[in-house]
């Protein structure tokens, strides 16, 4: 559950999410659940001409299979932790 | 299919095993990508979305599981919106066959309007509540499972990075600061461009 656990520490605060279809957004995020699906307020869509049917969204509920890449601030995230949970992680993977 | 054609019986939904009606609102207009379907009424299943038409124009359905993202977007005067206030979404198409209307990049663009703007914070809950219940059948969140033997082929395709390459990211935020998008992350921007 370590991304859940993440994200769920980034609630109110503002991250990127690039989607699957190429949609760039940034915004408050609001909600988390355990699939990673992300609720967020106030968002702002990247390069809007290019789609236009979000650009006046103001809150939107993304779907955690269609994010591809997610962008945090800085110092928001225990670079090392991270490292070390997804090695832990991906080690038990390969034990099953 | 990405949109299909529910089963109907006397201008109401049958419903699928287990299905619960989360929401239903009448005089929703639905629009697919730029064609308007006019009025019916849209029902919210804890399964899937399933719009019927008032008149002669037919009924859909939409999985939940196919809708990438929704949203609420307003009529704003400054902005090029040419919709009215609406809940919008973005379906994939996961079918290799034929897209049902022109699709750009595998994706369709539905709307809901209602006849009342202050119906949408309640149909956007009812679609939220929608997608929360139906999450994807291989649910890779789960710590404790055994059954990893599954998703042995899935991991190229479905990492979800939370670290790039330092490339890549470094050139991402130089887009996004040559844009303004990231002078001040931290503070509610108030202003639209």
């Amino acid at each position: 559950m370590i991304f859940y656990q993440l994200f769920k520490k980034l609630v109110g605060k503002v991250i990127t999410v690039e989607l699957k279809n190429d949609l760039i957004i940034t915004g408050l995020l609001e909600k988390v659940d355990q699939y990673i699906n992300l609720q967020f307020a106030n968002i702002k869509i990247f390069e809007p001409e290019n789609h236009p049917q979000f650009a006046s969204t103001e809150s939107c509920f993304i779907r955690g299979k269609s994010i591809r890449y997610v962008f945090l601030p800085e110092n928001t995230i225990d670079n090392e932790l991270i490292q070390e949970s997804t090695k832990e992680y991906h080690e038990k993977r390969k034990q099953n | 299919m990405v949109i299909l054609l529910p089963e109907i019986k006397d201008k109401k939904p049958v419903l699928l095993l287990e299905e619960t009606i989360l929401l239903e609102l009448d005089q929703i207009e639905m629009y697919i990508v730029d064609a308007s379907y006019s009025s019916g009424t849209l029902y919210v299943t804890s399964r899937r979305l399933i719009w019927i038409s008032d008149s002669n124009k037919g009924s859909y359905s939409i999985s939940c599981r196919s809708i990438v993202i929704h949203g609420v977007s307003r009529l704003d005067e400054n902005e090029k919106s040419s919709f009215p206030s609406c809940v919008v979404c973005q379906i994939e198409n996961e079918s290799e066959l034929e897209p049902f209307c022109s699709i750009e990049n595998n994706y369709v663009t539905v709307r809901f309007i209602p006849s009342n703007e202050d119906l949408l914070q309640e149909m956007y809950k009812a679609f939220s509540k929608a997608a929360e219940l139906n999450p994807d059948p291989k649910n890779r969140e789960d710590e404790s499972s055994l059954s990893d033997n599954e998703y042995e082929n899935e991991n190229e395709n479905d990492e979800q990075q939370v670290m790039l390459p330092k490339d890549a990211f470094e050139n991402f935020m130089k887009k996004l600061e040559v844009n303004g998008q990231f002078e001040d992350p931290e503070e509610e921007d108030d202003e639209k461009n």
